[in-house]
């Protein structure tokens, strides 16, 4: 963790914190209302050098690429989606809380937290990243939260084995798949539970989990506490937070999450056209994607050699081949060198050296290739939802005189 | 030059009329976002979005589905507003981070 800063309480803050959002509180499965107005870490939320805002209630809201310096992620820099905001702080009491376990298997299960933790315990570093992250940049524009660049993360998650929980039950033959449900719950009960599934190939995998902590803290309260799925290489709509309730089934999840919602099409499709939902698949592994950390967007360089900095990551076991970079518009493009240990699910951090030659505006672009040969689009394919985003990462800088 | 500015006149009034009724549905639209789309999300998230009639109409009618309390007027009130503030080509947002 980084270490804590006490910031003056702005009218800004107030104002925030008169919205609710605080009241969520980033800071370890604590805080609601009350504990959070006492809460020093709480106050970090309202930081305006924290997160990007992208809607109050119930939160959502992106890191700053900057923060992407840093390998990991910190617990109070990492992005949110919520799609009711967190449960009521009973519902998910660590001492009180069950997981349940039940569907296709010989044993149905009722596990508390300390029955979990007697499984053999696993750390996986991954990456998270919202299905929608980089809907905004999508022409024509589509509906949904507009995450630019950093509805994605790196942290270290720690727990036990999803398949250590569904052989304690024994999972039948007949099961396709493990639907998901947590104890988040929408304001109007005519909107549909957040229910999701996978497939039980992708339940059963070595390295899906069931994280209780993040970067070595218990997992926070924005971030699913006491529990939430991790399925390393996926999209982050796998990952259900704040997990009460695992049916291992031969369907996948019914309602509008899993049948209509995080899905696209199946096939390429003209921008701005209506989909079946017969083409439409679910959106699963991530796509091999890049970000240029340092210049920043805006940056003012001197004619000196500048540092390119980013990092890189792409979905189920892939690995990272290559990244390049442009400073002419993707005429050219420089192999950058990648920097860290080769773990499957982590990103890279690379950098690359650039001299620029003239004075004015110069934009930098990055592409990443992974080892399935996939390589960054100029623009991805456009989908009616905006999942999937990994064009070309492009930052504009202004080159100084002398 | 009589007649013309009797015309003149009468067409202003006109103009300015439903100027006003224009504005009042205005503030109507603000209302219901206000009062009925933000009980269950804050109203940045319908600010944010840039989308044309035919997806705005489609977004008010999920939401009734799932319990936005909207009469047929007032979805209509709201509909037309969104379509015309948030439409695809209005100014985009203060982008705090974005590249590209």
């Amino acid at each position: 963790m980084t270490p804590k800063r006490f910031q003056p309480i702005t009218r800004r803050a107030l104002l925030t914190r008169a919205l609710g959002v605080v009241a969520l509180g980033l800071a370890g499965g604590r805080g609601l209302i009350p504990s959070a107005w006492a809460n020093p870490e709480g106050q970090r939320a309202s930081d305006e050098n924290s997160l990007i805002v992208r809607v109050a209630r119930p939160f959502d809201a992106e890191t700053k690429v900057r923060e992407f310096a840093s390998w990991l992620t910190p617990n109070d820099r990492f992005f949110v989606r919520s799609h009711f905001g967190p449960p009521p702080e009973e519902q998910i009491d660590p001492a009180a809380w069950r997981l349940e376990v039940g569907g296709l298997v010989e044993r149905q299960l009722s596990l508390s937290l300390d029955d979990l933790k007697r499984l053999p315990e696993v750390t996986v570093t991954a990456v998270l990243q919202c299905s929608g992250n980089g809907r905004a940049f999508y022409r024509p524009r589509v509906p949904g939260v507009q995450w630019e660049r950093g509805a994605v993360g790196n942290a270290r998650w720690t727990g036990v084995r999803l398949a250590d929980v569904l052989k304690r039950a024994g999972v039948k033959p007949s099961a396709k798949h493990l639907q998901m449900q947590g104890a988040d719950r929408p304001v109007s009960t005519q909107v549909p539970l957040f229910i999701r599934s996978i497939p039980i190939e992708k339940a059963l995998h070595p390295d899906t989990l069931l994280a209780y902590r993040m970067n070595g803290e218990p997992l926070p309260l924005l971030h699913g506490t006491p529990l939430r799925v991790i399925a390393p290489g996926w999209m982050a709509d796998a990952c259900l937070k704040w997990l009460t309730t695992i049916t291992v089934s031969a369907e996948e999840a019914k309602g509008f999450y899993m049948e209509t919602a995080y899905r696209y099409p199946a096939r390429p499709v003209e921008p701005g056209t209506a989909v079946s939902p017969r083409e439409m698949k679910p959106v699963e592994a991530m796509v091999v994607k890049s970000l240029i950390v340092e210049p920043a967007q805006g940056a003012s360089v001197g004619r000196s050699p500048v540092m390119i900095s980013g990092v890189a990551w792409t979905g189920e076991e892939g690995r990272i081949a290559r990244v390049e970079v442009s400073t002419d518009d993707g005429r050219t493009w420089t192999p950058a060198r990648l920097i860290g240990e080769d773990l499957p699910y982590a990103w890279w951090k690379w950098q690359a050296v650039w001299q620029p030659k003239e004075a004015g505006p110069a934009a930098i672009l990055c592409r990443a290739t992974d080892d399935r040969g996939q390589t960054q689009p100029m623009a991805s394919s456009w989908n009616p939802s905006g999942f999937l985003w990994n064009g070309v990462d492009r930052v504009q800088t202004e080159v100084r005189k002398g | 030059m009589v007649f013309m500015g009797v015309v003149l006149g009468l067409s202003g009034g006109l103009v300015l009329r439903a100027a006003a009724q224009d504005g009042s549905r205005d503030q109507e639209a603000m209302q219901l976002m206000a009062n009925r789309c933000g009980i269950c999300h804050s109203t940045d998230l319908v600010m944010q979005q840039r989308l044309d009639r035919s997806r705005w109409t489609a977004t008010v009618d999920k939401m009734i589905r799932w319990g936005a309390g909207l009469s047929p007027e007032e979805r209509d009130i709201l509909v037309k507003y969104l379509a015309v503030q948030y439409r695809p080509d209005a100014p985009a947002d203060e982008k705090p981070d974005g590249a590209k």
